[in-house]
């Protein structure tokens, strides 16, 4: 078999699908069984009657709203049986009047008691901080008084003994060196720059 | 009411036209007669719902094939495609008792091909649209289609030849 018989062949076995019957009836009843929405109106429209219902609900509410003012404005419920009854017939004295209201001077009582607990606290929050500014200062000034001491005492030693040292190590060995070291071990003679300086000294 | 009886009108006439090839062509695209009876309804449905945007009747044959491309799209997409090499055996069985085997084999192949050649083949080769339709239709070249053409017909070959010649034997 050749290549054209081969494709003639194939193309009808292509077109070869049994289409069922119904199936134009089937698409000729889409119309029907959908309506366009070009051909929709709005008074049909789900949108229009939900419109509608709130509408309804709306004024439904707006009237119950309306009698119910005009119940209470009135203080002339119609109702003779239920809870309108029980409330018409509740005594309307001065003391019933007293109760129904607040008891102002237990609020202020409790005001009071609040606003003294409030102080107790700000007083607390106060002392915590002053103790720890306090803390705070003491440790500031400890370190202070080490560094004026440092400074006073350790920090000149040091430079004596450090200024010798390199001196010694480079060889440039002046005739005040010894008396230098000498001077820091008579004048601190407690610091570590003081036992350098001996050391230094037997060095020389 | 002239409006909507135009409307209908032109959609009869879209059925009367293209129903058994859009059906043809959905078949060879699912290999399932439910899936393409499926697919047929949407494009329809589709089709009346936007008939208003289609301004040139002429152009109803593309538009139709467009919206089934669509569709298809749709179904594969819900389908996961693992319907696709799958063959509707009792309806081929029914409606074609004596060329089951050479169907079900003409249809196995046709879902063994890629998404790119399958519908140039089916539109030019089974519906005898033109290339330069096909071409429009699949916004892609004229050279394009072509050559899908050719690579699909040079699979279908490969596949399906021996069977073709066993078969011519036999008779």
């Amino acid at each position: 078999m050749n290549e054209e018989t081969f494709e003639s062949e194939f193309d009808q076995q292509l077109r070869d699908v049994a289409v069922p019957g119904d199936l134009k009836s089937q698409l000729l009843k889409i119309p029907e069984e959908s309506s366009p929405p070009i051909l929709t109106t709005n008074t049909d429209s789900p949108f229009g009657s939900y419109r509608q219902a709130a509408w309804a609900v709306a004024i439904a509410a707006s009237m119950i709203g309306v009698a119910i003012l005009g119940w209470r404005l009135a203080g002339q419920p119609n109702d003779s049986n239920g809870v309108a009854a029980d409330v018409r017939s509740m005594p309307v004295d001065s003391q019933s009047n007293e109760t129904a209201e607040p008891d102002w001077s237990r609020v202020l009582a409790e005001l009071e008691s609040l606003k003294a607990q409030m102080a107790t606290i700000k007083d607390q929050m106060d002392s915590l901080e002053i103790a720890e500014l306090e803390t705070h200062l003491a440790r500031k000034s400890k370190l202070r008084e080490a560094e004026s001491t440092f400074f006073a005492t350790e920090f000149p030693a040091a430079v004596i003994v450090s200024s010798a040292e390199t001196s010694i190590t480079s060889g440039q060995i002046g005739p005040s060196i010894r008396s230098q070291l000498e001077h820091v071990i008579r004048s601190y003679p407690n610091s570590k720059s003081a036992e350098d300086a001996k050391v230094l000294i037997a060095q020389l | 009411m002239q409006h909507s009886d135009s409307r209908r009108q032109r959609y009869e006439t879209a059925v009367e036209q293209f129903s058994d090839s859009t059906y043809r062509v959905a078949y060879r695209l699912t290999s399932d007669h439910e899936l393409a009876r499926e697919l047929v309804q949407e494009t329809f449905m589709a089709a009346w719902k936007n008939l208003d945007q289609l301004q040139n009747q002429e152009a109803m044959k593309g538009w139709l094939f467009s919206i089934l491309r669509n569709q298809y799209s749709k179904q594969v997409g819900r389908e996961k495609r693992n319907q696709h090499a799958r063959i509707d055996n009792e309806s081929e069985t029914a409606s074609r008792p004596t060329t089951t085997k050479t169907q079900h084999e003409v249809q196995e192949a046709i879902a063994r091909l890629d998404d790119d050649q399958r519908l140039p083949l089916l539109l030019v080769s089974m519906e005898g649209w033109t290339v330069d339709e096909a071409s429009e239709l699949l916004a892609v070249p004229r050279g394009t289609i072509l050559s899908r053409l050719h690579r699909a017909r040079q699979r279908l070959k490969k596949w399906l030849a021996p069977d073709v010649e066993m078969k011519s034997n036999e008779s």
